[in-house]
C-alpha cells in the first residue's frame, strides 16, 4: 500500500470524524440560539439583565 | 431527516434566500422566515457531506461485483469524495474570497458544495440499483454502466452547486464562474489521480482511474 493511500486515508477518517463532532456541537449551539430567539419573542422588549437574568433593564 | 429535506430543498429551483427571507421583499416581510445563521448554514454543511459519505458507499458496494471488492469499495468511494473536495476547496475558497468581493462568504461556497456533494452522491445512490444489475450480469456492459452513472452524478453535483451558489445570493460574475471552473477542474484532476493509486473501484480499470498518466499512454511513442 502506497503511501499516498495512507496519508488519504487517515485524512479521511480525519474529516469524517471533524464533521461528526463539528455537527454536534453545531447542533447544540443552534438549539441554544433558538431558545433565545422563542425567549426574546416572548420577553418583547425586556432583555438580559446584568444580574444574569432576563428582565426589564433598569 | 430535516436536514436533509433543507438540502434537496436548497438544491431544487426557487427562489433564492435573499427573497425567502425577506431581505429581498418588499410586501409580507414581517411574516417572512429569518435568515438562517452560521451555525445553521454550517450544521447543514456538515449533514450534506456526512450523507454523501453514506451515499458514496452505496454506489460503491454496488459498483463492483466482487464481495470482498464491494466492501473495500464501500470505504473508497467515499474517500475518493471527501479527499478530493478537501484537496479543491480550500484554494477554491481563496480564490473565491479575492475575486468575488465583500458579498462573498465562504459559509455559502461550503454549503453550496455539501449541497452538490449529497446531491451527487444520492443520485449515485439512486442508480446503484441499476449499476449493481449491470455489473453483476454482464461484463462488458457493467463498467460502463457504473462509469456513466459517475458521470451524470458528477455533473448533476456540478449543477446543483452553480444552483446553490446562485440561491444564496452569490452574484453572477467573474468571481463565481472561476470559482467554479477551479473547484470542478481541481476535484476532478484530484478524483482521477486518487483513483490511479487506489486499488480500482469496478473490476478492471478505466481510462479515468489511471490518472494523469492514463491520458499520456495515448500518445504517440517517439
Amino acid at each position: 500500500m502506497s503511501g499516498v493511500v495512507v496519508v488519504a486515508g487517515l485524512a479521511f477518517v480525519t474529516i469524517v470524524a471533524s464533521l461528526a463532532v463539528a455537527l454536534g456541537r453545531l447542533r447544540r449551539r443552534v438549539e441554544l440560539e433558538e431558545a433565545e430567539r422563542t425567549i426574546a419573542a416572548e420577553m418583547g422588549d425586556q432583555a438580559w439583565g446584568r444580574c444574569g437574568r432576563w428582565g426589564r433593564e433598569p | 431527516m430535516k436536514p436533509f429535506l433543507s438540502l434537496l430543498e436548497l438544491a431544487s429551483p426557487g427562489p433564492s434566500v435573499d427573497d425567502v427571507t425577506g431581505a429581498g421583499a418588499t410586501a409580507n416581510a414581517t411574516s417572512a422566515p429569518p435568515a438562517p445563521t452560521r451555525a445553521e448554514q454550517l450544521a447543514l454543511a456538515c449533514t450534506g457531506l456526512l450523507g454523501a459519505v453514506g451515499l458514496a458507499a452505496i454506489w460503491g458496494v454496488a459498483a463492483n461485483s466482487s464481495a470482498p471488492h464491494a466492501v473495500l469499495n464501500a470505504l473508497k468511494v467515499p474517500m475518493l469524495v471527501i479527499v478530493s473536495g478537501a484537496a479543491s476547496l480550500p484554494i477554491t475558497a481563496l480564490v473565491w474570497k479575492l475575486t468575488a468581493g465583500r458579498a462573498a462568504k465562504t459559509t455559502s461556497l461550503l454549503v453550496a458544495y455539501s449541497a452538490a456533494a449529497f446531491a451527487g452522491t444520492l443520485v449515485l445512490a439512486l442508480l446503484s440499483p441499476i449499476v449493481a444489475l449491470y455489473q453483476h450480469s454482464s461484463a462488458f456492459a457493467g463498467p460502463w454502466v457504473a462509469l456513466g452513472s459517475a458521470v451524470v452524478g458528477f455533473v448533476g453535483a456540478a449543477c446543483v452547486f452553480i444552483r446553490v451558489l446562485r440561491k444564496l445570493g452569490s452574484r453572477e460574475g467573474i468571481g463565481q464562474n472561476l470559482a467554479v471552473g477551479l473547484l470542478l477542474v481541481i476535484q476532478l484532476a484530484t478524483l482521477s489521480q486518487l483513483a490511479s493509486v487506489l486499488p480500482p473501484v469496478f473490476g478492471q480499470r478505466t481510462a479515468f482511474g489511471r490518472g494523469v498518466d492514463g491520458l499520456r499512454s495515448h500518445e504517440p511513442r517517439p
